[in-house]
C-alpha cells in the first residue's frame, strides 16, 4: 500500500524541525560548555618568575645606568630568558665603564661561544687569564680557571690541540677535582696521540662523576681500543652501556670480567649498575667482593657505608621491602 | 546537518515533502515509515545530546580538566599552568578541595601564613595573636576536612596554631595525654579528623616520631621507625589509609599502617624512583602519591595500588632553575580535586601550580 503523500509530507517537515532543533542545542551546548570549561579551568598565569626579575632589573638599570651590578643582573636574568643579544649589550655596556670586570668578560665570552663567535670568545677569556696570570691568588683564583677551561674547550674546537693541553693543565692546576676539565684533557690527549695519558684523564673524571654523564666512559673505551688493551675497553664500553640506559647488555659484559685483569673494576661498575637498579642488596655484595679482593679500595668500603653496610652496620632492606617493626 | 537534508538519497521523500507543503497541511500527521538513514540521524543525535549532557553533569560535579576524565591513563606527569608569588621562602601548602583557597607558609619575610585564591592573588593571612610571643617560624599547613579548620604548625614556637577557614586565630592546639616535647613539623588528617603529627623534639634524632592525636586532641597513639627517624617532615593518609611519612634525612619515604606497624619502605638511592632528601607528601584522588625531592629539585610520582604495599614509580616532574617549571628547593605539596598540583618553590618564593 502506497503512503499518504500528504501526511508522509508533513511528518516529514516535522521530523526535520526537530532535527534542526537538536542540531541546534546540541552546537550551542558544546559551545557552551567549551566557554563553561574556558572560563572554569584557565587561569592567567602572568609573568613569569624571569620576567619579573627582568622587568625589576630593567627598572633598576633605568635608575641607576652606572650601576655595574644590576646591568650584571640585567644580563644574567636575559641569559636566563634566552635573549643572549640583550645580555651582550648589557655586558659591553658594562666592559665601557669597566674593561677589567670580570663577571662581564665572563658571560661576554659564554655569550660568544654559544653565538659560535670562538676568536671573539678568546679575546674575552684572555683578558681575564692575562691579567690572572700575574696576580697574588693566581693559583686559586675560580674566574681564572673557568677562563683556562673555555679557553681549552675553544682550542680543542679550533683544532689548537696543543693550546688546549696547555690551557687544560692550567686550569686543573687551579683546581685539580674539576671533572669538566678533566674530560676535555683526556680529548685533547687523544687528539694529540697519547690515549694513554688520556686514560688516566677519563678515568679521574670519572673518580667525581661516576654516574649519569657516558662521554668519558665512551671515550675511555675508545682509549683502551687504541692501546689494544681488550678487557678494559670491555669494560668501558659496559659502563657505558649501562650509562646509555642498556643495562642488559652492559652486565653481561661487565660479568665476562670477574676473572681478568679489571675484576675489580668490573665488580665495581657491577655494585655500582645495581645501585641504579635500586638493588642495595645486590650491589652491597659486589662491593664486599671487591673488599675481599683489595681489603683497601676506597670506593667500596666509601660505597657500602653510603649504603649503610660498613663493617659494623647491617645489610640493608631492599627496595619496597616489609619489616615487621611495630609500635612503640 | 542543512547539508544533510539537502543532499540525502530520501530525494521522492523530499519531493514529496515540496510538493505537500504547497498544498492543504492541515490534516493529521499518521505514522510513517522513516528511512533508515533519517531513523540513523535521529539515533546520533539524541546519542551526541545524551553524551553532552552527562559531560555537561560530570563537569560540574567534579570540575576536573577533561583529561581526568575517569578511565585515562593515570601515568601521565602533569603540565604547568602558573606560579602564586608574594610568599618568602615559602614551606608548606595547603588547599580547599575545590582550590579556590590556597594557605602558604611563609618561612622568611614576615613568617606568617598567606592565603590566595585560584588566581594566585593574595586574599588574606594567617598570624597568630601576639600572646603567643613575638616569634614564628610557619612550617607546614594542614586543613581538618571535618572541621574545616586550618591548622598551622610553628616551629619557632613548638606549637600547632588552629584557625577558622575565615582565617580568624581560634586557639593553639593544646595535645591531651603523655606526649613530652612537642616540636611538631609535618601535619595531615585523615577523613574523620584525626590529626598526624611528625614531632622533632629532642635532642637527637632518637626522639624523632609521628603522633597521632585524636578528634579532641587526645594522643591516641606514637610511632618510630627502626632505627630511627631523621627530620621527618610531610606526611599523608594515602587512598588505604596508611600513613606515609617522609624520613627527611634518612632520604626515604616510611609507609605505616593506621596502628603504626611500618609495612613499607621507599629507600634512598641514585635508582629510578629513589630518594634524596624528600620533605612534602601529598595524594590526589587519582590514588597518585607526590612526594617532594627538595635536594633533586623535583616531585616524585608514584602510584598507591589496594594490592601493593609499596607506592609504584611511575615519574616525576620538575628539574632544578628559575624557568616556569623549574625548582630551587621545593619543600610542601598539596593536591584539590580538580587535579591540580600545588608545590612550594622555596628558593625562587613562589608556590607552582601543576594540572593534569
Amino acid at each position: 500500500m502506497k503512503p499518504n503523500r500528504r501526511t508522509t509530507s508533513y511528518s516529514d517537515k516535522r521530523v526535520s524541525r526537530l532535527l534542526r532543533l537538536g542540531v541546534a542545542v546540541l552546537v550551542v551546548g558544546l559551545m557552551a560548555f567549551v566557554a563553561l570549561y574556558y572560563q572554569d579551568q584557565h587561569v592567567d598565569a602572568g609573568p613569569s618568575l624571569t620576567g619579573r626579575q627582568i622587568a625589576g632589573a630593567e627598572a633598576a638599570v633605568k635608575k641607576a645606568p652606572n650601576n655595574v651590578q644590576v646591568r650584571l643582573q640585567l644580563a644574567a636574568a636575559y641569559l636566563m630568558d634566552k635573549r643572549p643579544n640583550d645580555a651582550l649589550t648589557q655586558y659591553d655596556e658594562i666592559l665601557k665603564a669597566d674593561k677589567a670586570n670580570r663577571p662581564a668578560l665572563l658571560g661576554r665570552g659564554r655569550v660568544l661561544l654559544n653565538k659560535g663567535d670562538l676568536a671573539a670568545a678568546s679575546v674575552s677569556y684572555h683578558k681575564i687569564t692575562d691579567v690572572a696570570a700575574k696576580g697574588e691568588f693566581a693559583g686559586a683564583d675560580p674566574q681564572a680557571q673557568e677562563a683556562h677551561y673555555y679557553l681549552g674547550s675553544i682550542a680543542i674546537k679550533q683544532g689548537k690541540t696543543k693550546v688546549a693541553l696547555v690551557e687544560l693543565e692550567t686550569a686543573l692546576k687551579i683546581n685539580a677535582a674539576d671533572s669538566d676539565s678533566l674530560y676535555l684533557l683526556g680529548v685533547a690527549q687523544m687528539k694529540d696521540g697519547d690515549p694513554k695519558l688520556a686514560v688516566n684523564a677519563f678515568k679521574r673524571a670519572l673518580l667525581f662523576v661516576p654516574t649519569g654523564w657516558c662521554e668519558p666512559y665512551s671515550q675511555l673505551a675508545l682509549a683502551y681500543g687504541k692501546l689494544s688493551l681488550a678487557p678494559q675497553k670491555t669494560y668501558a664500553t659496559g659502563m657505558a652501556n649501562v650509562c646509555l640506559k642498556k643495562p642488559v647488555d652492559g652486565k653481561a659484559q661487565l660479568k665476562t670480567l670477574l676473572k681478568g685483569p679489571v675484576a675489580v673494576d668490573a665488580m665495581l661498575g657491577l655494585g655500582l649498575t645495581a645501585e641504579e637498579e635500586s638493588n642495595n642488596p645486590e650491589a652491597v655484595s659486589w662491593y664486599k667482593q671487591v673488599l675481599t679482593r683489595d681489603k683497601k679500595n676506597a670506593t667500596a668500603t666509601s660505597a657500602l657505608s653510603r649504603l649503610g653496610a660498613g663493617p659494623t652496620s647491617p645489610a640493608p632492606a631492599a627496595k619496597g621491602s616489609s619489616t615487621t617493626q611495630g609500635p612503640s | 546537518m542543512t547539508n544533510v537534508e539537502t543532499t540525502s538519497p530520501v530525494a521522492p521523500d523530499t519531493r514529496a515533502s515540496r510538493a505537500g507543503s504547497q498544498g492543504d497541511v492541515a490534516g493529521e500527521a499518521a505514522p510513517t515509515k522513516m528511512t533508515k538513514k533519517r531513523k540513523g540521524m535521529i539515533a546520533a543525535l539524541v546519542a551526541a545530546l545524551l553524551i553532552l549532557a552527562l559531560l555537561f553533569a560530570w563537569y560540574l560535579m567534579n570540575r576536573k580538566p577533561l583529561s581526568a576524565l575517569p578511565g585515562l591513563s593515570s601515568t601521565t606527569m602533569p603540565h604547568y599552568e602558573l606560579s602564586l608569588y608574594g610568599a618568602t621562602k615559602p614551606l608548606g601548602v595547603a588547599v580547599t578541595p575545590t582550590g579556590d583557597r590556597i594557605y602558604v607558609t611563609e618561612s622568611g619575610g614576615t613568617q606568617l601564613v598567606r592565603v590566595y585564591d585560584r588566581g594566585g592573588k593574595q586574599t588574606g593571612t594567617l598570624k597568630p595573636p601576639a600572646s603567643t610571643g613575638a616569634w614564628h617560624l610557619p612550617m607546614y599547613v594542614a586543613i581538618n576536612p571535618v572541621t574545616k579548620d586550618v591548622y598551622v604548625s610553628d616551629r619557632q614556637s613548638a606549637a600547632i596554631y588552629v584557625y577558622d577557614s575565615n582565617g580568624k586565630y581560634l586557639r593553639t592546639f593544646a595535645p591531651k595525654g603523655a606526649v613530652g616535647k612537642f616540636a611538631p613539623m609535618g601535619l595531615a588528617f585523615d577523613p574523620d579528623g584525626i590529626l598526624y603529627v611528625t614531632d622533632i623534639a629532642g635532642a637527637t634524632t632518637k626522639t624523632h616520631r609521628v603522633l597521632v592525636f585524636g578528634a579532641d586532641g587526645t594522643l591516641v597513639r606514637q610511632f618510630k621507625a627502626q632505627g630511627s627517624m631523621s627530620f621527618p617532615n610531610g606526611l599523608v593518609v594515602d587512598l588505604r589509609g596508611n600513613i606515609d611519612v617522609a624520613d627527611s634525612n634518612n632520604g626515604r619515604l616510611l609507609i605505616f599502617n593506621k596502628s603504626g606497624k611500618l609495612l613499607s619502605t621507599i629507600s634512598p638511592g641514585v635508582g629510578e624512583g629513589d630518594l634524596g632528601m624528600p620533605r612534602g607528601v601529598a595524594v590526589d584522588e587519582a590514588g597518585r602519591l607526590f612526594v617532594v625531592d627538595t635536594a633533586d629539585h623535583m616531585v616524585r610520582v608514584y602510584r598507591v595500588e589496594k594490592s601493593k604495599v609499596t607506592p609504584t614509580y611511575i615519574g616525576s616532574f620538575g628539574d632544578e632553575g628559575q624557568l616556569d617549571g623549574t625548582f630551587e628547593y621545593p619543600n610542601g605539596v598539596a593536591t584539590d580535586k580538580r587535579a591540580r598540583v600545588y608545590i612550594t618553590d622555596r628558593e625562587n618564593n613562589r608556590v607552582q601550580v601543576w594540572g593534569y
